[in-house]
């Protein structure tokens, strides 16, 4: 092969390559891809015919991982709590409860608030009771409540409520039971205590429970003395913990629909989109609630966020965990952008709507009130606007 | 080896340097269409159906084989300059670089003019790019939309040629066309609310066709000339079968990637028929006329005609001085000049207008070893009209190409 001849072409190539200047792509010849051109439209549930239905109902939540307890009483809804506390010490200590050398001197259980509902003036009213049925978070629901057994006395003494802190002392003869359980190696005879609202209390606080950052957590702080010796002050932390919330479902006017922490009350909303082309592609989709702010109450201390789960049976109300839109609010609306739930409806027709939660129920008895499907007025009932492409 | 060495250079030098040149007109049809990948060929007019080479692969007229002497290899690429102009803008310039396609000929046996020949060839090309910017669309805002055309098909082939008595030239060629028409819409919006969407759609089509070709004997002695030898005449048709066309729809956005259609449809090409004369002035110059036709208006897709296509025609002529070879002479003595001059009737008819093309050419061939040659052309056409909507394009086209014969299969006596 010729060297030359090959040295001729490799220049010639690259001299193309990098001296081939391009101007960026412009508007000439835009009248010949007629073919290529997408139009765009949009579908307002304001103005346009897109039928919707509401409801709202009663929910089930599994309890037991739950990062705050519940204990009060508003509107329908009645928090109470169970709480056990985990009892660790050294042989000298366990012999001298085992020789009953122990006494305990005071016994207080203090709990971190996070989560206030009702009014401030309300005197914050409740029970401690000694548990005598075995009980456990896991699987804890309203119908365990019911069979769960309390002393009916009120154990509880010196209750402190600040901005930060509950805390309440308990007879030190109940503590100085449950040391010594765990002294003999039984410490199922610990079943804890039950935190009761008044019945007329109209107010709920939440307190941070059992968490795996082990921060906060309820704590009961023991002083304990062995006369002649010593007197100390000993910290036991929370080793399973639940609160319940009972009550009816809430009542609203037919128009609204509710939406609650805590029960859990929640709502279904769907959006008939068959009016949209089977070949449109959805760009955009943003749904709008408007909040009856009569009507909704709400706590202190959380962020007002609703969750949209992307229903997957309609029969039976069954949700994808796993996929989640929060509707934030701003000017007395919630709001979410809606594309990815909208192309799933509308491309894949997997269209049974939403269940909307408030996002952090377990920890919470907000009520949000809703206009639904149904509201007088149009303008108040939830808008879905759809922006969505289409293909010649 | 060297074989192997040229086509190592050559593909990697162009392989990978194509951008996007922006002819809206190949929106229509199956694109533009692509004459010849060679630069041989484009230096004299881009036909040449009557012309046989002994160093040199053609492709229009496979009866043009029977004269290969050598087993040959080539390889072709083009720069394509385009310089746009429609009614509201002017002078955007837009280029792409590709390899084209590769030829490999082996002579069977020159007695009977057998060669066996095969390659990969482009049949037409799609590349266009053009940008729409949308500002305060009432229901979107700002947006621009990014349109794109890529691919095109290209054939396959592998034939064969043979001399008849009389020294009449046949030749034919089984071709299998292959390729993606991909046509792409993206729209970019500058809300972050809205996804932006790509829209695709791709036809995937392949396909069978034949090519078969005549070319006559010397007639020079009819006109009694002793200046004009080797006067001989050509023709060669191209036939397809339906192609096979697999259509797909497809989109993307942020969050979903889905196919809004597909099918199986077939694509009838029209056929094409290429005819030529040529002849050698003065043992060193030779001169052809070719033309060539396809009736595209007869093109079909899903049974279907298109408004947009007419029948297509093509007339060249073209000049080529090869100086006889002599002894002692140097390289530059022996460089091969080429030159042409064409029109164009594309296939194209948008808006009721024509799209005529006018095009003139020069080349040469650099010679590296004997019948070995580097072969440049360099082509400037005229396309199009700004009337009607419609696009103006100043072509400039180079292209580039090597050509390497050995002697193969050749046993030594000891």
């Amino acid at each position: 092969m010729n060297i030359r001849g090959l040295l001729l072409l490799f220049v010639l190539s690259f001299s193309l390559t990098f001296f081939s200047c391009t101007d960026d792509p412009s508007s000439i010849g835009l009248a010949l891809l007629t073919d290529d051109k997408v139009e765009i439209k949009v579908i307002d549930s304001y103005q346009d015919s897109i039928p919707q239905y509401s409801s709202f109902f009663k929910s089930r939540l599994n309890l037991g991982a739950d990062e705050s307890l519940l204990l009060g009483k508003i509107r329908n809804l009645e928090a109470s709590t169970l709480i056990r506390f985990a009892f660790n010490f050294g042989d000298s200590v366990r012999q001298d409860l085992l020789q009953n050398n122990i006494e305990v001197l005071e016994a207080t259980v203090e709990l971190v608030r996070n989560y206030k509902i009702g009014d401030d003036a309300v005197p914050f009213e409740f029970s401690v009771h000694k548990v005598h049925s075995d009980w456990t978070s896991a699987g804890f629901d309203e119908d365990s409540l019911q069979l769960l057994t309390y002393e009916a006395s009120d154990i509880s003494q010196e209750v402190e409520l600040t901005d930060s802190l509950l805390t309440f002392k308990i007879t030190n003869e109940l503590v100085l039971t449950w040391l010594k359980a765990q002294a003999e190696e039984n410490p199922a005879a610990n079943k804890g205590l039950f935190l009761k609202p008044e019945s007329t209390l109209e107010k709920a606080l939440g307190f941070n429970a059992l968490n795996l950052s082990l921060v906060n957590l309820p704590n009961l702080t023991v002083v304990v003395s062995k006369p002649g010796f010593y007197v100390d002050t000993v910290k036991f932390f929370v080793i399973e913990d639940i609160s319940v919330v009972t009550g009816d479902i809430p009542v609203t006017v037919p128009e609204n629909i509710v939406i609650q922490g805590g029960l859990a009350t929640h709502s279904k909303l769907v959006f008939d989109l068959t009016s949209i082309p089977e070949d449109a592609v959805v760009i955009s989709a943003e749904l709008s609630l408007a909040r009856d702010t009569l009507e909704t109450l709400t706590g202190d201390g959380v962020v007002q966020r609703l969750s949209a789960f992307f229903i997957t049976d309609r029969t039976e109300l069954k949700v994808d965990e796993r996929r989640r839109i929060d509707l934030t609010l701003s000017d007395n609306t919630f709001r979410a952008n809606f594309t990815a739930y909208v192309q799933e409806w509308q491309r894949f027709k997997q269209n049974k709507g939403v269940v909307l939660r408030v996002t952090n129920e377990r920890s919470v008895l907000d009520t949000y009130v809703i206009k639904g499907s149904s509201a007088s007025d149009p303008l108040l009932r939830p808008r879905l606007k759809i922006t969505y492409s289409g293909k010649n | 080896m060297r074989f192997l060495l040229a086509a190592a250079v050559i593909i990697l030098l162009t392989a990978e340097i194509s951008a996007q040149s922006s002819s809206g007109y190949s929106r229509f049809g199956i694109g533009d269409l692509e004459y010849t990948y060679s630069a041989r060929r484009v230096g004299m007019g881009g036909l040449g159906a009557s012309v046989e080479d002994i160093d040199f692969i053609g492709t229009l007229n496979p009866a043009s084989w029977y004269a290969i002497a050598r087993t040959r290899i080539e390889f072709g690429g083009s720069y394509k300059g385009l310089l746009l102009s429609d009614q509201n803008e002017s002078n955007k310039y837009y280029s792409e670089t590709e390899f084209t396609g590769f030829t490999l000929a082996f002579p069977v046996s020159t007695t009977y003019g057998i060669s066996l020949v095969s390659g990969i060839i482009p049949y037409s090309t799609v590349s266009y790019n053009a940008v729409e910017n949308i500002i305060a669309d009432p229901q979107v805002g700002n947006y621009s939309v990014d349109y794109k055309g890529r691919g095109g098909l290209s054939k396959f082939f592998i034939g064969t040629s043979y001399k008849l008595p009389f020294n009449f030239a046949l030749g034919a060629s089984l071709d299998y066309y292959f390729g993606n028409l991909v046509y792409e819409t993206a729209l970019d919006f500058a809300s972050s609310a809205i996804q932006d969407v790509v829209y695709q759609r791709i036809y995937k089509t392949n396909g069978i066709g034949t090519t078969a070709g005549i070319i006559s004997p010397d007639f020079s002695s009819i006109l009694k000339s002793e200046s004009i030898t080797d006067f001989k005449l050509g023709a060669s048709v191209q036939i397809f079968n339906e192609l096979k066309t697999d259509t797909l729809l497809w989109t993307r956005t942020a969050t979903l990637s889905d196919t809004l259609s597909s099918g199986k449809v077939k694509m009838k090409l029209p056929l094409r028929l290429n005819a030529g004369l040529s002849f050698v002035l003065n043992k060193d110059y030779l001169f052809l006329f070719d033309y060539a036709f396809q009736p595209w208006s007869k093109y079909q897709f899903a049974g279907l005609q298109k408004k947009n296509l007419r029948d297509a025609s093509k007339i060249s002529a073209g000049f080529e001085y090869r100086p006889s070879k002599e002894l002692g002479a140097t390289v530059w003595e022996q460089i091969i000049l080429r030159a042409g001059l064409s029109f164009e009737q594309t296939q194209y008819l948008i808006n009721g207008e024509g799209i005529d093309q006018y095009s003139v050419m020069v080349g040469f061939s650099f010679p590296i070893i004997a019948e070995n040659t580097i072969d440049i052309a360099l082509q400037y056409a005229s396309r199009g009209t700004t009337k009607s909507g419609l696009i103006k394009e100043n072509i400039f086209k180079l292209s580039f190409g090597i050509s390497l014969g050995e002697i193969w299969f050749i046993r030594y006596e000891k």
